[in-house]
């Protein structure tokens, strides 16, 4: 065997990857639960950054199609949903976003939006006839045969001829005999647009002010020619991706031309036209709220005009472990990287390759005992010294517990510092297991909490290993474990002598190894919330704040009465009452730096929301990442101290935190995290 | 870097010694850094300016702004004091339209400009992309020169911080729709990739990339451009050492010439991703316009108010760079023909 390498190397399973790779990598796990996107009807795919939203729109592509009939493997949809003929268009790369850059009427400001359209009519239509055109070539015409697509040269081209004859086009195809020739005109089209968007042309052809198109409308109208000409069935359907419609959200805060080009994407949305279905892929809070369409005063609306498929409500944890999806979902895509890398499969009954390699979590005992190995390692785990009212034969118990076992130790010691149960330390249990060991739930509440605090006062790192650990710190977000793997792999290989990896067998990877490989893994997601592509410095300023707080108050917290307070909660009626802090939250949370979900408060009737952070940062400042009894209950005001201390510049955080009266609602809608329950 | 082609390249001085009498219009950029206003200082030594023009470009509110602004007011009472009048300084966004930069340069250039010195010294690139492609579009502009002026040093901590999207430069984007095959893509290796990595191997997985280390380099910067080649190949596998290309990182001529060669002269396609030093990336937009070659860029919302300080100097001479593009109308810039451009 060569040089060993890492099978997770390649992070991305998106557009650009080979489609035999694809093939391979691929696993259906989320299809069965996004079975709609392969059915008639607009989609909304929401998720975070890395949840697998590209890969699944990816099989609407044509050459993902030939890709698995290339490869001989059967086409991951189920065969009564595979008959589709997928488009689309990615609004970043097409340049359909420099419309805000460079209007085309200077003096009309208003039509820049009918361009806009325009431009995504024509690069739409321009796109599904390439993927019939694509999909009637490739494997001898078996796949055509299996969609129903007919493309022999006089249908199309009489298709092409009526087509460009068609009201839509107001002339501009006019002419048109053959479907080469209409696909070079559509191209010019598009090829036009781009040379005025690039300054390379100073204006735009009369021509194509003249013939603008409605927007939605060739779309459409060229579904159904397909389908009245027979180049396609009639039970055939046409799926459009619109690709990057958050970027638009980014074009201008401050001449919002952003918003008015999504009431265009929208508007093609709302057209309820059963020819064409559009699919969207975006993060949770970057589709609008209340989404308008262009040239109307309605709303899209959920259920009536589309319908939405979250992956994040799919993925994460549930309450209850068994609701949760996402283990099985890491292990196929494990088993699949590994089948694709150098290393053999150990077939080893009863255990996936995922345990193999990982193994179990260690068990928290011997979690504590790596952190303390010398008696006064051991000692420093319970702080007595300065409890004079503590009767010294209660800290010589604890003392002589903490040589035997640490984390009893460290548990005894702050039973005796809760409330009503003080007296421990005049009735020194003489046999084990002892009282706060016999209470299971108080007990498995306060483990992490106490795990951290022995390797605080030791002054180490906490210690992270084994499958559960590797996926509790994913958080159900698929691009989270596979960094997560590709670090603690990358680790493995540097830490690897020739003799270890002399034959191709799948390694087990030791603890410290993998201890050091998730560290590193959770230090490159931190420096990606500033760094990466739509980074903030302000984010990563809060969430450092956030997250060194939350250190704080969970080592200095003695008692452990609050073993949840690595996570806060906040009232709704407040956060509605400071639309800026609203809106920061919510931005993290979509960019995924925090993971929000409604909360069931302590007062009943009271609605709250709460947050922790994403898991995968748990270990870069040190915190556990498991929600345990009731996150920490917090004002707005907090929060907005919070964000001031982060050195935010909010205007209105500076209010809340300075007591001074808060902004008016200006008529800003609830907070849009209701209604997407978490828990 | 001579080559077949002779392209000027040197000291300020030296260019302009060889232009004697030509009154030049310049443009430059007020900003937080002390170089600004080097150049301007070193033209208006041995030259006649006529038209000056100064863009004070607005990063977007930070914790930064009011440093920035107090740094950049402190400048511009440098410039009203070299007797630059305050209204040649204009307000600019620094995500400003593509059209907003070509109505400025318009203006610049229907005041009569047609011999035109630009400082890209302080310009961040998403305007000094356009302006350069806007200047070489130019039939109005005879004698084009493009200053720039090294740093004494950059600031030790992030230099800039967050990032927009990757997306193309103003003016660059694709021309072909769906975007052609790419060959190549051209990575100007600089200090901060800003997600460069995870970006290319999204959006153009199967391109070879050829980085472009600017060479030689000095510690500390030495070490920060290999952390930046660290980082691409952490998840970019770099298959040899010919995708690391030695480039003089003062000189668009040896920049300009890799660039041709890496492309066969025009025959490959490429894209540019200009995170290096900016004579570098001047070259990319030369080529790019010469081409129709998109550029793209994660551009930063905020730049440090100290990116950079002082003005480097060589035997007591300040390094202000002249880079001379255009004279009496001819390009020394051009792949194959000259005045290909688009």
């Amino acid at each position: 065997m060569s040089q060993p390498t890492n099978p997770f190397h390649e992070l991305y399973l998106t557009e650009s990857i080979t489609s035999e790779s694809f093939v391979k990598l691929f696993s259906p796990f989320l299809v069965r639960h996004a079975l709609a996107l392969f059915q008639p009807g607009n989609v909304i795919l929401k998720g975070l950054p890395g949840s697998g939203k590209s890969m699944l729109l990816n099989l609407l592509k044509p050459e993902l199609r030939l890709a698995y009939a290339k490869a001989g493997e059967p086409f991951p949809v189920p065969k009564n949903f595979s008959r589709f003929i997928g488009a689309g268009i990615n609004l970043n790369r097409s340049g359909a976003v420099d419309f805000g850059q460079q209007p085309v009427e200077r003096d009309n400001l208003e039509t820049t939006p009918l361009y806009f359209g325009d431009f995504l009519n024509y690069s739409i239509v321009f796109d599904i006839l390439q993927s019939v055109k694509t999909l009637s070539k490739a494997g001898g015409g078996e796949i055509a045969e299996e969609i129903g697509i007919h493309f022999d040269s006089e249908r199309i081209d009489n298709f092409a001829s009526h087509f460009a004859q068609d009201d839509c086009w107001f002339g501009y195809l006019d002419g048109t005999q053959t479907f080469e020739e209409l696909m070079a005109r559509l191209k010019k089209r598009v090829t036009t647009y781009r040379s005025f968007l690039n300054h390379n042309s100073p204006s735009l052809p009369s021509i194509i002010k003249k013939t603008k198109t409605g927007i939605g409308i060739p779309v459409y109208t060229t579904a159904q020619y397909l389908r009245d000409f027979d180049v396609i069935d009639p039970n055939v359907d046409v799926f459009v991706r619109i690709d990057q419609y958050e970027e638009l959200v980014w074009l201008d805060a401050a001449k919002p031309i952003g918003e008015v080009f999504q009431s265009v994407v929208h508007r093609l949305l709302g057209l309820r036209d059963a020819r064409v279905s559009y699919r969207i892929g975006t993060r949770q809070f970057a589709w609008a709220e209340k989404a308008t369409m262009f040239g109307t005063t309605a709303f899209l609306e959920n259920e009536r005009n589309l319908k939405e498929i979250n992956i994040d409500e799919v993925l994460q944890r549930k309450e209850n472990r068994r609701t949760w999806t996402f283990p099985a979902f890491a292990e196929e895509i494990f088993k699949r990287r590994i089948a694709l890398s150098q290393y053999q499969s150990t077939q080893v009954s009863g255990m996936t390759d995922l345990e193999w390699v990982f193994g179990r979590t260690l068990v928290p005992e011997k979690k504590a005992s790596e952190y303390v190995k010398t008696k006064e390692a051991k000692l420093r785990v319970i702080y007595v010294d300065k409890e004079n009212e503590w009767p010294k034969a209660w800290k010589r118990f604890l003392e002589k517990l903490a040589e035997a076992d640490v984390l009893s130790a460290r548990l005894g010691e702050a039973w005796a510092r809760q409330r009503n149960k003080e007296n421990i330390v005049h009735r020194i249990p003489r046999k084990r297991p002892y009282v706060w060991e016999t209470k299971p739930w108080w007990r498995k509440e306060r483990i992490q909490q106490a795990l951290m605090q022995i390797a605080s006062r030791n002054q180490q790192q906490l210690v992270w290993s084994g499958v559960d650990d590797v996926l509790g710190l994913s958080g159900g977000n698929i691009l989270a474990f596979l960094s997560l793997c590709q670090h603690i792999w990358d680790v493995w290989i540097r830490d690897s002598h020739d003799d270890r990896w002399r034959e191709p067998v799948l390694p087990k990877i030791d603890v410290q190894i993998q201890s050091i490989g998730i560290q590193e893994a959770s230090k490159e997601w931190y420096e990606k919330i500033a760094k990466a592509e739509h980074g903030d410095a302000m984010r990563q300023r809060f969430i450092r704040h956030l997250g060194s707080l939350m250190y704080q108050r969970l080592v200095s917290d003695w008692p452990m009465s609050n073993p949840g307070h690595n996570g806060f909660s906040v009232i709704l009626d407040d956060l509605d009452r400071e639309p800026e802090v609203r809106k920061f939250l919510r931005e993290a949370t979509d960019f995924g730096d925090l993971f929000g979900s409604r909360h069931t408060s302590k007062t009943k009737g009271e609605k709250r929301w709460k947050w922790y952070l994403n898991p995968i940062l748990s270990p870069y400042f040190n915190v556990p990442y498991v929600h345990t009894k009731e996150p920490r209950y917090v004002s707005i005001t907090d929060v907005a101290e919070w964000m001031e201390n982060a050195k935010l510049n909010l205007e209105s955080t500076k209010a809340a935190g300075t007591g001074k009266e808060p902004q008016p609602n200006n008529g800003q809608m609830r907070l849009p995290l209701e209604g997407h329950s978490r828990d | 870097m001579l080559g077949n082609i002779f392209r000027p390249v040197g000291s300020v001085q030296w260019i302009l010694k060889r232009m004697p009498g030509v009154s030049f219009g310049f443009l430059g950029c007020l900003s937080c850094e002390d170089r600004f206003i080097a150049a301007f200082d070193e033209i208006t030594a041995s030259s006649k300016i006529g038209v000056c023009n100064f863009w004070e470009i607005i990063d977007p509110p930070s914790e930064y702004s009011d440093l920035a602004k107090s740094k950049r007011d402190r400048n511009r009472n440098l410039l009203l004091a070299a007797g630059i009048p305050s209204r040649a300084v204009f307000q600019m966004e620094l995500f400003a339209k593509s059209y907003e930069i070509e109505d400025q340069v318009n203006l610049f250039l229907e005041a009569g400009n047609r011999n035109v010195i630009l400082d890209i010294s302080s310009f961040p690139k998403r305007h000094f992309f356009p302006l350069v492609k806007l200047l070489l579009k130019s039939k109005k502009v005879e004698n084009l020169i493009v200053t720039y002026s090294s740093p004494q040093s950059y600031h030790k901590g992030e230099l800039a911080e967050s990032p927009d999207s990757w997306h193309h430069l103003p003016m660059f984007g694709p021309n072909s729709v769906p975007e052609s095959g790419v060959d190549f893509a051209i990575v100007g290796v600089g200090f901060l990739p800003f997600g460069l990595p995870d970006l290319l191997k999204a959006e153009y997985r199967h391109v070879s990339p050829r980085l472009f280390f600017p060479f030689p380099s000095a510690p500390p910067d030495y070490q920060r451009t290999w952390d930046f080649v660290r980082r691409i190949e952490q998840s970019f596998r770099l298959d040899s050492d010919k995708q690391i290309l030695r480039v003089n990182g003062n000189d668009p001529s040896d920049a300009f010439d890799h660039i041709c060669q890496v492309s066969d002269n025009g025959v490959k396609s490429l894209i540019f991703a200009p995170y290096g030093p900016k004579p570098m990336s001047l070259a990319m937009a030369i080529y790019a316009t010469c081409t129709g070659s998109p550029a793209y860029y994660t551009q930063p919302s905020v730049y440090h108010p100290d990116y950079c300080t002082g003005i480097r100097t060589n035997n007591g001479v300040r390094e202000v760079h002249g880079y001379l593009l255009r004279l009496k109308g001819r390009d020394f810039y051009s792949i194959g023909s000259p005045s290909r451009y688009t």
